[in-house]
């Protein structure tokens, strides 16, 4: 195995290696100044190879090298790392014969050296960076004039090192400096420096944009006129404060301020200082960016942050102030919200509600199962008892508003209007729903006092009306002696307002009945025909009054329907009589049921003055009177038609009218038939 | 059938009671015991033994139907038809009561000429 004997490290070794960097020579391009002197070294010596050799750290390095074409060479078989161990110049006569290079690959192989000689060369701080060699391939002696030679030389190669080196370190910095103004140049920020004064000394293009000063305006004037106003004494404190104790002090590197442009405005900026030292003098760079975009965007994001918090602000206290029990489940059936009002109204916590089946418990199982068969009877399907009951209708979009009975922890009942809304998230996916329950018990409260005071008061009045109707009853019939006509013309005024005031009354209880939902429907199933003749019997005599007759027609006599004969017949009765009031005297009435598809139609025409226009609208609101006079003289109510309606749709049947002044007026209502199983029919007759 | 003739009144407010009497006794040819209370009636029922009570259904302390239950415990009444006269007149009313044993409802206001005469027809319609 060859033996190769590496050069050991000089000490000191990473500070030479450092200054051997400083010079900025390490592969840099040939130069002749260098080249001239390895090629007179060359002739000089008869040598074939001359070189300047720098040693770095894992390789020597070639700034010159007459006759060899590698520019580089390992370190650990290197001759010149010997050489730069010591300051005297290094000689190997016969490489062959010296046992550190006998084993060299320099020596067995190319170039095949046998003679070396090398003087270190130094940098401007005196460390040995390389040699000024030379090679040759056959032993050889070295007299002390050669040596002399290669030291004159040695030293002229490394006096133009250093001055190459200098002038490296120039094109170096000009090219930083260049690279430096080329970035304040095109920087986007404002670049401003400042003496120890607060003196402006330089001004870049992108300052003379955002401040709208061009540089010669700015240069050599006090850097306070950038800033505004009220900000220029803390920019004089600040620049004094930098001037004492550097940017290290307690001026902070970065920071906003306000700055103005040459027009006066003003805007925020942030400034970063960085402190220069050129030569004994300090000055200061101050970076200043325009940050009214960021300033804005941020009071935007500040302004809809605090937006945000008010609105949930004023969410939660609506949440927890109203009395109202809000809850809302999501879409697996976790309850997501159970509002105060709905603790304070059900007597449960939150954590006792945590689920959609705890909330189904609040129900009275009895209203839960009737609903589910009105739902399914509704949906035409089957609905599941259980959550679908309050979504069914909510998930298609409807909201559902249905009265309920809570029964609260400690047991007792509460009746309550449940608002039930489907949720839906940004992609329009069912995200849950929310219920708003409302206390109805107050309401309920209210509406049965009303009820009480209206059948209290209607028994009120009727008892002193019974008496006054009695009274002036007997003296018209003459049970107290006989009256003269006068005094009975009288007496037939006051009788028959006291009769339209008893209709009035029961008029007025019957609305009330009707609005408050308490009027009673015993629907049976029945033919129609029968209840129609009833009424034309009972309204005859009354009509007569007026001298109309009816002509009562059916296409058949067996039409079914499911009602109320006591409130049908109410609805005819009214009919009957509102026609023969209007009617002309002799008409007679034409009373027809016709049936069709589904439902039965029961028309009553008259051919009387008719309805005026503009009363059409309104004719089956309350007290609803075409001319108030003549509906005076009639003796109504203004309510029978209202009640008519209401009792008319109790039955899911429609009212409606058709009326041609002066020819022809008809009222009519459909009626659904009666779906009624045919073995249901005569039990239905026999009650 | 037999005959009407002497008829029980109960009634609390004393101007009904007066205009009823007349149109009764005076427009109907009836014989009348007019009471102002059920108590009175209970008291009075004994003694005058009525071919029917006509009965007013609201009425303070006792009203109609209690009237009736206390009658009914009576030997003299026990089995005298009821007519109730009242200002409620729904069907389902009517219905009530009859199960409590009345044969007939006049409604108040009632119409003094026709009053006896109504209340014939009832007596009739019961088949009495």
């Amino acid at each position: 195995l060859p033996i190769v004997i590496a050069p050991h490290d000089p000490p000191d070794e990473i500070e030479r290696i450092a200054a051997l960097c400083r010079l900025h020579v390490l592969d840099t391009p040939a130069d002749d100044r260098f080249d001239r002197i390895t090629a007179i070294a060359q002739r000089l010596f008869h040598v074939p190879i001359a070189l300047i050799s720098l040693v770095d750290g894992e390789r020597q390095w070639f700034k010159s090298r007459a006759g060899l074409d590698a520019s580089q060479t390992p370190r650990n078989i290197s001759f010149c790392g010997h050489a730069i161990l010591e300051e005297r110049p290094f000689i190997v006569h016969d490489a062959r014969a010296d046992p550190r290079f006998a084993d060299n690959p320099l020596v067995t192989g190319p170039p095949h050296l046998r003679f070396y000689a090398g003087i270190p060369i130094h940098e401007a701080g005196g460390w040995r960076v390389g040699t000024f060699c030379l090679i040759d391939t056959s032993p050889r002696a070295f007299s002390v004039s050669d040596l002399a030679a290669l030291q004159d030389l040695a030293h002229w190669a490394e006096t133009e090192l250093n001055l190459y080196s200098l002038e490296q370190a120039t094109a170096l910095t000009r090219e930083k400096e260049a690279r430096l103004q080329a970035i304040v140049e095109h920087a986007g920020d404002a670049i401003v420096t400042i003496d120890d004064r607060g003196v402006v000394e330089t001004f870049n293009p992108a300052a003379q944009r955002i401040f709208g000063y061009r540089a010669d305006e700015v240069v050599g004037q006090s850097v306070t006129r950038l800033a505004a106003r009220h900000y220029r004494d803390t920019i004089v404190q600040m620049v004094a404060a930098l001037a004492r104790e550097g940017i290290a002090g307690s001026v902070p590197a970065n920071r906003q301020v306000f700055a103005q442009r040459r027009d006066g405005t003003r805007f925020p900026a942030n400034v970063v200082v960085s402190e220069m030292r050129i030569g004994k003098r300090r000055a200061f760079t101050a970076l200043v960016r325009d940050i009214s975009e960021r300033r804005r965007s941020s009071d935007d994001i500040r302004r809809l942050n605090r937006h945000l918090a008010e609105t949930l602000g004023l969410q939660q206290a609506i949440l927890d102030s109203t009395d109202y029990a809000i809850i809302s489940v999501n879409s697996i059936g976790q309850v997501t919200m159970f509002n105060s009002g709905a603790q304070r109204m059900l007597g449960y916590s939150v954590e006792e509600m945590r689920t959609q089946d705890r909330l189904i418990r609040l129900h009275d199982p009895a209203e839960l199962a009737a609903r589910v068969a009105q739902l399914s009877q509704e949906f035409g399907r089957q609905i599941r008892p259980g959550a679908e009951v309050f979504i069914a209708k909510a998930r298609e979009g409807k909201r559902d508003d249905s009265e309920w009975t809570y029964i609260r922890k400690d047991g007792t009942r509460l009746p309550v209007m449940l608002s039930i809304s489907a949720v839906w998230d940004e992609d329009r996916k069912l995200a849950g729903f929310v219920g708003i329950a409302q206390d109805l018990s107050e309401r309920k409260k209210i509406e049965q006092m009303k009820q009480e005071f209206i059948s209290t008061l209607s028994h009120e009045l009727r008892t002193p009306l019974t008496s006054i109707r009695g009274s002036l009853g007997l003296l018209a019939g003459g049970a107290a002696g006989v009256m003269p006509p006068t005094a009975h013309s009288l007496l037939d005024v006051a009788n028959k307002n006291c009769d339209r005031l008893v209709r009035l009354i029961n008029d007025i209880l019957d609305v009330e009945k009707i609005e408050s939902g308490t009027m009673r429907f015993d629907a049976v199933v029945q033919p129609l025909l029968p209840l129609v003749e009833q009424a034309v019997a009972a309204t005859t005599a009354y009509a007569s009054q007026y001298q109309v007759s009816f002509d009562v027609r059916a296409e058949r006599d067996d039409v079914l329907v499911a009602v109320d004969a006591d409130r049908l017949t109410q609805v005819i009765v009214n009919l009957l009589s509102n026609a023969s009031k209007f009617a002309p005297a002799g008409d007679v009435i034409d009373v027809r049921l016709r049936r069709r598809e589904h439902t039965v139609r029961l028309s009553v025409i008259d051919h009387g003055i008719g309805i005026p226009l503009a009363f059409r609208d309104r004719i089956f609101q309350k007290f609803a009177q075409a001319d108030g006079a003549d509906n005076r003289a009639k003796g109504g109510t203004g309510l029978g038609l209202n009640i008519t309606r209401a009792i008319v749709e109790k039955h899911c049947g429609t009212i409606d009218f058709v009326s041609e002044p002066g020819l022809r007026t008809e009222f009519y209502f459909d009626l659904p038939l009666a779906a009624v199983p045919a073995n249901a029919l005569p039990e239905n007759q026999h009650e | 059938m037999s005959d009407l003739n002497f008829v029980l009144y109960v009634e609390d407010d004393p101007d009904i009671q007066m205009v009823a009497q007349m149109a009764l006794e005076v427009v109907g040819g009836l014989a009348l015991r007019a009471c102002s209370s059920g108590r009175e009636a209970v008291a009075a029922a004994a003694a005058c033994q009525p071919d029917l009570i006509l009965l007013d259904v609201m009425m303070p302390d006792m009203d109609g139907p209690a009237t009736l239950a206390a009658l009914r415990q009576l030997p003299a009444t026990a089995t005298t038809p009821v007519i109730f006269m009242t200002a409620k007149v729904q069907a389902a009313e009517v219905a009530h009561y009859k199960t409590l044993g009345a044969i007939g409802v006049i409604a108040k206001p009632f119409d003094p000429m026709q009053l006896a005469q109504q209340v014939r027809q009832l007596w009739q319609q019961a088949g009495l």
